[in-house]
């Protein structure tokens, strides 16, 4: 039986084929925030990073629904509210991670 | 040595190896993993396939209950190790125990990750609601942290009291909300000062 691939196949090669690795670099480093949950400004601080490169890139993650989204509050901006991690965001992790290592 | 005792061993191994398990894939120090139910239904399927390679360790190898150290390592280690890697395919089609249970094990980690989630998204805005009594109290308080804490996300922080005086919401809660959402430990010693 061949199972169909997954729709965020195409994000993944969409990292990897970007020239600017900026994006792939920030996505590389998602997990260990995600699994605890982090706002977007949280993991900016860690990652030395601009909130809105962060946020950018965890609402295109959300959109493949592998991140969830937890507002934190009311009245709160993408950027404040918390995201963890989904059971086919850990399969995409994987496969960034695979990616990474062969481009290396 | 009654039997129920041989095989608590069993049990005992092989949640701590496969908790452990659960534990490394993800990075809270202290994760809530016994309020995901995906957890429980995890442990109790190895318990079971655990009690099931000892009994026939037990019953059909001939191996005695004072034997015990042998059956728990190996019925334990076979739940973990052998049966996770277990795949019977012909050609396209057959039994792959590793997939099905990478599945299992990765629901359990997102059931773990929204826990972790709950449980700081509430302390979050409990220290939130402090920091906003505070800051409500004596208008002013919050904004040295802001100018502070600004500059670690490449923010212009007299910029963002400007913003956040300028919106159409209370300034106090967004100050609050915002010192929260960039480093809540801070935010938490910040709510603590008398």
């Amino acid at each position: 039986m061949q199972s169909s691939s997954p729709n965020w196949l195409r994000l993944v090669y969409k990292y990897k084929d970007d020239p600017d690795d900026s994006a792939a670099k920030l996505v590389a480093r998602l997990p260990q925030y995600l699994s605890k949950g982090a706002s977007a400004l949280e993991i900016a601080r860690n990652l030395q990073s601009k909130p809105d490169a962060v946020s950018a890139v965890l609402q295109e993650l959300a959109e493949y629904d592998l991140v969830k989204v937890q507002a934190s509050g009311l009245n709160v901006s993408f950027g404040d509210s918390l995201y963890s991690m989904t059971a086919e965001g850990m399969q995409f992790f994987k496969q960034m991670a695979m990616q990474g290592s062969r481009k290396s | 040595m009654s039997p129920w005792l041989a095989y608590l061993p069993v049990l005992m191994v092989a949640v701590f190896l496969n908790t452990a398990d659960i534990y490394f894939m993800q990075s809270d120090r202290l994760p809530q993993l016994q309020r995901a139910p995906s957890y429980w239904l995890y442990m109790v399927g190895h318990a079971l396939v655990g009690s099931g390679a000892a009994y026939l360790l037990y019953r059909k190898s001939g191996l005695e209950y004072s034997d015990w150290p042998v059956v728990t390592m190996v019925a334990a280690l076979s739940g973990f190790s052998l049966l996770q890697s277990f795949s019977l395919k012909f050609g396209d089609k057959g039994i792959d125990a590793r997939d099905l249970f990478d599945a299992w094990k990765r629901r359990v980690i997102e059931d773990v990750s929204q826990s972790n989630t709950s449980r700081k998204r509430e302390r979050q805005m409990r220290i939130a609601r402090q920091l906003t009594e505070k800051e409500t109290r004596s208008p002013g308080r919050l904004d040295p942290a802001i100018l502070q804490l600004a500059p670690s996300v490449q923010e212009d922080g007299e910029a963002l009291l400007k913003k956040f005086a300028a919106g159409k919401y209370d300034s106090s809660l967004l100050k609050a909300q915002w010192i929260a959402s960039v480093d809540l430990d801070f935010a938490e010693s910040l709510a603590e000062l008398p």
